[in-house]
């Protein structure tokens, strides 16, 4: 049992009270001593890229054991007993992250929403860059610089494809205003070139 | 302070008021290793006047508690003796003095345990006294010891004679219970309670097993109450902290549950 007294507590004295059952009772060891509860002080970092290496430093005070779990359930995310949270990810989309720092006694934990984007500005050398406009779009995004017979495919952060084509020309209209508000990712060819698409 | 008078009587000194008249000597009759302290009583007749004083211990903090420990006998069954504490301000006046109950004390050595409450602020330092009884006759005192209690007096029932436990049963409702020191199959080290609960009733407190303790707490830390117990599966009790402000004044019980097992 961990005890936190009111301010105008000077002192207690343990009792144990039997009087629910009839028994034979033993008692051994009673101790009471000052405790640090755990506690994670730090904020969390809650971006992360896919295929690059993820770590969060936890900072906290007390002593415990630290376990996370993920939802849904990533094996690429694993923490060491110093608190350092780490890993690879695979897969884009938000992870929920929890992580439990406990001595037994008490725990303290820390939710938060992991998000792992695709790579960005991955150029393939010598073609032109790839351009968004406007970027945050609301009703329509113009993509200019595409090659024709170039796959063009635009996926939300889950990963799911929104949109997919092949293009004709150097530039092209996509209509957005069915879409949320939140990041996308316009993609070409095989990952030739990737870009952050905002809509708001 | 050598307590144990390994280096003779060194650090301690008597005081004989009010014409009264004894005697301390250095004694080979120890209780452990080869030194004890003697004190003869040649003229006697007031309890509380024939002291033997340690020398102060210095760095004292405030708002603990001590146990005070000593090994003694006397050269008559049922001579007194009693423990006494001085605490000194920092201008070397006695803040507070404080003695224990009178203990009769017999002709074989047998250890005496008191709780002194240290509540006085800027405590400097504490001398330990033992009070001879007005009898006149022989005291051998030998390990005298004040220690800082850390935690719970007692808390591992190693002291023998379940020193600072307490058992009340309110029967007023039929409840029924006896402790005992139980040394067959302690967690750990040689003594545990045992409370045998016979009969109770609708009032989980009508047992009450108290250490009395007084445990000091600061506002804004924590603290970690632990216990080991076995009793029937499926058997709870409960904990619960009394707790006081700096007056000693009842504030409020906090209580906690615990399902037990056998083991």
């Amino acid at each position: 049992m961990v005890y936190t007294p009111d301010v105008d507590v000077s002192y207690l004295k343990p009792k144990l009270l039997f009087g629910k059952q009839v028994g034979t009772y033993y008692i051994d060891n009673m101790m009471m001593e000052e405790h640090t509860r755990p506690e994670i002080t730090s904020d969390p970092v809650t971006t992360a890229t896919r295929d690059e290496a993820y770590s969060y430093q936890l900072v906290f005070n007390g002593q415990g054991t630290f376990s996370v779990e993920t939802d849904p359930a990533s094996s690429w995310l694993s923490i060491d007993q110093n608190g350092l949270l780490s890993g690879t990810p695979t897969t884009v989309g938000d992870v929920e992250v929890t992580v439990t720092f406990t001595d037994g006694y008490t725990i303290d934990t820390q939710t938060f929403t992991l998000v792992v984007s695709s790579p960005v500005s991955v150029d393939t050398p010598g073609s032109a860059s790839l351009k968004l406009f406007p970027n945050p779009a609301t009703e329509q995004v113009f993509l200019e610089n595409l090659r024709t017979g170039q796959t063009v495919r635009i996926t939300d952060i889950t990963g799911k494809e929104l949109f997919k084509t092949v293009a004709t020309g150097n530039l092209m209209q996509v209509e957005t205003r069915q879409w949320s508000n939140g990041i996308y990712f316009v993609i070409l060819g095989e990952h030739e070139q990737v870009r952050k698409l905002v809509i708001r | 302070m050598n307590g144990g008078f390994e280096d003779g009587i060194q650090n301690w000194t008597i005081i004989n008021q009010s014409g009264l008249a004894s005697t301390l000597t250095a004694s080979t009759d120890a209780h452990t290793g080869s030194g004890a302290a003697q004190v003869e009583v040649t003229v006697g007749g007031n309890l509380v006047k024939i002291n033997l004083t340690s020398d102060p211990i210095m760095g004292v903090s405030d708002t603990n508690q001590y146990l005070v420990r000593a090994w003694m006998k006397a050269d008559g069954a049922g001579k007194l003796a009693r423990f006494k504490v001085l605490a000194y301000n920092d201008d070397e006046s006695v803040k507070k003095s404080r003695s224990s109950d009178d203990f009769p004390l017999t002709t074989d050595y047998k250890e005496y345990i008191w709780i002194y409450n240290s509540t006085s602020e800027a405590t400097k330092k504490m001398e330990v006294i033992i009070q001879c009884e007005q009898d006149l006759g022989v005291y051998t005192f030998d390990d005298v010891s004040i220690q800082k209690i850390t935690g719970i007096a007692n808390g591992d029932v190693e002291i023998p004679g379940l020193f600072n436990w307490f058992l009340t049963v309110d029967n007023t409702n039929g409840a029924a219970a006896t402790m005992e020191e139980e040394t067959s199959s302690p967690y750990e080290g040689n003594g545990s309670v045992k409370v045998d609960v016979t009969a109770v009733d609708e009032n989980p407190a009508s047992v009450d097993l108290l250490n009395d303790t007084k445990f000091f707490v600061t506002a804004g830390k924590s603290y970690l109450f632990t216990f080991y117990a076995k009793g029937a599966a499926e058997d709870s009790i409960i904990s619960r902290f009394s707790t006081f402000d700096a007056t000693s004044t009842y504030i409020t019980a906090v209580d906690d549950s615990f399902e037990l097992n056998a083991d």
